[in-house]
């Protein structure tokens, strides 16, 4: 027997309090799709978003992007794990973050799946797509 | 034939899962493996539906059908 399901996702830094973030495999994933995001768009990650007034944000990690140069910023709950993003939407970037924290999770969703099939020993395979102009990351594994 | 996953991650943060290949309830034992190695990695799981194939849909991915006739290539049909 086989089966096709379908999940929400949510992501939830595992085992971070009094852990440098550093150290957390989970986090070091995260940066990962931070980094990705950036690259694709022509930006950088750093560690601080200002808002429209020029006040500055300090985060865990930040990414800055030619279309959004204030910045969109990743906290994670010291506490719970739970992972925030922050920005300033104001003069009409709502849609503009929104898009790119949407790119961050698809594309952190993207990294984990892959190295969790990888430790189950699977051979795996990734193709970007995209289905009715909207962006599918395809994994193909195979043991 | 191969046990084979098939991952599809949309732009909204869903995810949805294909299992082919498998015998009985390994396909679930499997599902539950890999949600908790994602929950290590920082992903949670909410399921949102999971539908078990039907015996003509495995057979098909098997490469048979349900007259028993074996398809592939280089297989001559009569």
């Amino acid at each position: 027997m086989s089966h096709v399901a379908s999940y929400r996702t949510e992501i939830k830094i595992p085992q971070v309090a009094g852990m440098n973030l550093e150290d957390n495999e989970a986090w070091r994933l995260l940066r990962s799709a931070l980094e990705a995001v950036a690259a694709a768009h022509g930006g950088q990650v750093v560690e601080v978003i200002t808002d429209s007034e020029g006040r500055r944000v300090r985060c865990d990690a930040a990414i800055v992007v030619p279309e959004f140069r204030r910045g969109l910023g990743v906290k994670v709950d010291q506490n719970t794990g739970q992972v925030k993003f922050l920005y300033d939407t104001w003069g009409g970037f709502a849609h503009t973050a929104k898009e790119l924290s949407a790119e961050v999770v698809q594309n952190f969703t993207a990294l984990a799946v892959t190295r969790a099939l990888q430790e189950m020993n699977y051979e795996v395979d990734l193709d970007e797509v995209k289905v009715d102009d909207r962006r599918e990351v395809w994994i193909r594994a195979e043991l | 034939m191969p046990k084979r996953v098939v991952v599809t991650v949309n732009d909204r943060g869903e995810i949805r899962t294909d299992f082919v290949g498998f015998q009985g309830d390994e396909c679930l034992d499997e599902a539950e493996r890999l949600s908790a190695i994602l929950k290590n990695l920082g992903l949670r799981l909410g399921v949102q539906e999971i539908r078990r194939k039907s015996p003509a849909e495995t057979e098909r991915e098997a490469g048979t059908d349900e007259t028993g006739e074996e398809r592939g290539i280089g297989t001559a049909r009569r």
